[in-house]
């Protein structure tokens, strides 16, 4: 019998990297670890359950005390957590389903932002709500929806959304300590996929982390960091599986070189240091799953509008791109949802639309 | 030879963890055997074989395949295999893998003859057109003979360009499997089909009634369903199988399958022993069907032992459908969506409820005839509606 010529190609990479939720996980085990003012609220968040997408597992068992599952009541714990915050401490909300923080949008906006400023004076108040958002799962319409674009503008709220770029240890860490509220989306699409720590995103992609002020990061994804790229997309981290399929799939079959850049804060939205990038990119686009209009994609546009420069040939000059979801309900049925969600096939088509993919280099 | 592929083993995983091969490379395996376990975000699984044969690993322990990635292979002898790994070495010795080279760019690198040197003394890692055109105008070190002839006759004899019709794409296993299906069903079964057109105003508003005391959705379909039941004692040639050209085997219970597509593919699960159910339990039992549909969670016993079949495709507006009949069954009976007619009744115009039913039958069991008698006693049972059971 011959002996069996198995690669072992694939052995090289048994050191897979943590899931996103077990990395969001270790985040509030590190943080509760360390600082005793930290207090997770939440509904169905004890053991063994651990929260319906179990980012709260094991916490209830090692901080006990801390960690408080209530009764279905969104506007009830989170002006809890408003009133533990007023009181110095550092309460993370856990909202089960984006969608239902409606029903929280008037403590939120009434109370959790305001009570920064409407003592008379600033005062410092630490609150993380944490936000599970997005479909492609076959949830329906109200367990899939995107509720970014309805928290944009409000004074003293800051938005962000787990990447799968950004380790969320340091993150969580930072936000809490933050000194306004703020609200963290995390596309539920990405909780079962892996982070990506390296500098290797695929066989052809490449990432590096560029600083922001106070620390907001901003990934690039790019193929070839010296070109200057066709098409640059600005999304954010609930949408990279999807955009780097497009960007590898419009490099070889539109021969298109595209770019991504992922903010870990959406808001306020500070494009200070892609600036250079944009400004090499022949288009830009903006890409979201929310639906469109009054979006944080128009948010996008509009800040970069104010960047905009007079000559012809920089992505800063031409009109910015806005992609989005259709202005539907989220169907239950897979077939019907991924026609209403932003999916990677509607990315190639727009943005090969977008820059042509068919010019091609003539001598 | 046959291939083991990753299962979709939930809605949320694209990839999972082979955590460990049971077998050794070369084992003997039989068909059901657990050959290795998996691991999702949520779960372990036992992977089983679905054939038999000397097991091939290609995916090691402790990696992340993806979904639908081939692991390993099954084959049936070493013969077999060697000549398959043999194969397998000499087409990979010819392939320029580490690069990744465009669409267009690699039309033309076969319309002119690149060579894999060429490409790779360009020392990139993307090759674009620009990258090919340049060696196509001959820079110093590409003058090959190739790029002087019209690119049409270099092409040589090889196969035509890939591509030519577009992008293709790949259906998914289940649809494959019901590709299988419907292709022995055209082989082997020669098909006719007959459709009758029944009221239903009376059946709808008893149902209605029957619904909303049974505190479950009752429909036309339930009710045909449960009325095959009724059908099977005075037209037993439409449940059953066909041994061989002369032998019929009537079914002992009447078990009807029931095309379901939610949008994870079509399944047939079938409804067992409907003697045994109330309307109200049938109505039960799809109730439970639509939802595993949708979550693709049949029990291999759900999909097994149709004696008939029904098929519905009662979107708004279809008035005909004629269905490709189960391997092993003799019928399937037809839904389609149920109009508004203008009528005339008493000499004043009013509206009725109408649809079209048909059965689609194998004709070297019954004929058109009893076709229509079939149909026929559908229709009375549904225009003359004797009992909406104690739902």
């Amino acid at each position: 019998m011959t002996s069996s010529t198995a690669t072992s190609a694939s052995a090289e990479s048994t050191q897979l990297a943590e899931r996103v939720v077990e990395n969001l996980s270790r985040a509030h085990h590190e943080l509760m670890a360390a600082d005793q003012s930290v207090v997770l609220i939440g509904e169905d968040l004890l053991d063994p359950y651990g929260g319906a997408f179990k980012v709260a597992r094991g916490l209830s068992t090692a901080f006990p005390d801390r960690v408080l599952t209530t009764p279905i009541s969104e506007a009830g714990l989170t002006g809890f957590a408003a009133g533990l915050a007023l009181a110095g401490q550092r309460p993370i909300v856990e909202i089960m389903f984006g969608d239902f923080i409606s029903l929280a949008f008037d403590q939120i906006w009434n109370f959790l932002s305001k009570s920064v400023t409407m003592y008379g004076r600033r005062l410092e108040l630490n609150a993380v709500i944490r936000c599970p958002v997005g479909g492609n799962r076959g949830y329906g319409a109200t367990h899939s929806q995107s509720p970014q674009k309805h928290f944009i503008g409000i004074p003293d709220l800051e938005l962000y959304e787990v990447s799968p770029f950004h380790d969320n240890v340091p993150l969580l860490a930072r936000l809490a300590n933050r000194g306004n509220p703020v609200i963290l989306f995390e596309d539920k699409s990405l909780y079962t996929r892996r982070m990506l720590p390296g500098d290797e995103v695929s066989e052809l992609l490449s990432r590096r982390l560029l600083e922001g002020r106070d620390g907001d990061g901003w990934a690039h994804v790019f193929i070839d960091r010296d070109a200057e790229p066709d098409v640059v997309i600005i999304t954010p981290g609930g949408l990279v599986s999807r955009c780097v399929d497009a960007v590898e799939e419009l490099l070889v079959e539109h021969e298109l070189e595209v770019e991504l850049l992922v903010p870990q804060r959406l808001y306020p939205f500070d494009p200070t240091p892609v600036l250079p990038i944009l400004d090499r990119a022949g288009h830009v686009v903006v890409i979201e799953e929310g639906t469109g209009g009054g979006s944080w994609g128009t948010e996008v546009a509009v800040t970069l509008y104010e960047h905009a420069r007079a000559d012809g040939s920089s992505g800063l000059a031409r009109p910015v791109h806005r992609l989005s979801s259709e202005s539907s309900i989220i169907p239950c049925a897979r077939h019907l949802e991924q026609q209403v969600l932003i999916q990677t096939a509607d990315i190639v088509e727009a943005v090969a639309t977008l820059a042509g993919g068919e010019e091609v280099e003539h001598a | 030879m046959h291939e083991v592929l990753v299962p979709r083993l939930n809605p949320n995983d694209e990839t999972a963890i082979l955590v460990e091969w049971y077998s050794e490379p070369g084992a003997s395996i039989g068909s059901g055997d657990a050959i290795a376990l998996l691991e999702t975000s949520k779960a372990s699984v036992d992977l089983e074989a679905e054939a038999e044969g000397l097991l091939h690993i290609v995916v090691e322990a402790g990696a992340e395949p993806r979904i639908g990635e081939v692991i390993a292979y099954l084959f049936s002898d070493e013969a077999e295999r060697d000549s398959f790994l043999k194969q397998k070495t000499e087409s990979r010795a010819s392939d320029t893998s580490s690069l990744t080279i465009t669409k267009k760019a690699r039309e033309l690198i076969q319309a002119h003859g690149i060579t894999e040197e060429q490409l790779l003394g360009l020392g990139k890692r993307v090759i674009k057109t620009g990258d090919v055109t340049r060696l196509v105008k001959g820079g110093p070190a590409a003058a090959g003979p190739a790029a002087a002839g019209p690119p049409a006759v270099s092409a040589g004899p090889g196969p035509a360009p890939a591509d030519k019709g577009g992008p293709t794409v790949a259906l998914s296993r289940h649809q494959v499997a019901v590709g299988r299906t419907v292709a022995a069903s055209h082989r082997e079964i020669p098909r006719a089909f007959v459709a009758v057109r029944v009221v239903c105003d009376a059946l709808l508003e008893g149902l209605a009634r029957a619904s909303a005391s049974a505190g479950v959705e009752i429909g036309l379909v339930e009710y045909v369903v449960r009325a095959c039941a009724r059908l099977r004692k005075r037209h037993q040639l439409f449940f059953g199988s066909l041994l061989d050209e002369r032998t019929f085997l009537p079914a002992a219970t009447t078990n009807v399958g029931i095309t379901l597509d939610v949008g994870k593919g079509l399944f047939v699960p079938v409804v067992h022993d409907v003697e045994s159910l109330s309307l109200a339990d049938v109505a039960r039992v799809l109730a439970d069907y639509k939802f595993k549909a949708f979550r693709d969670s049949f029990a291999e016993s759900e999909l097994e032992g149709g004696s008939i079949s029904v098929s519905l495709n009662t979107d708004a507006d279809v008035v005909v459908s004629v269905p490709v009949i189960m391997p092993g069954q003799i019928a399937m009976v037809s839904l389609t969506a149920v109009i508004e007619e203008p009528w005339i009744a008493d000499g004043a115009l009013t509206t009725r409820k109408v649809t079209n039913i048909g059965v689609a039958y194998d004709h070297r069991v019954v004929n058109g005839a009893d076709a229509v008698a079939f149909c026929k006693a559908l229709k009375a049972t549904i225009e003359k509606p004797r009992e909406i059971e104690d739902a």
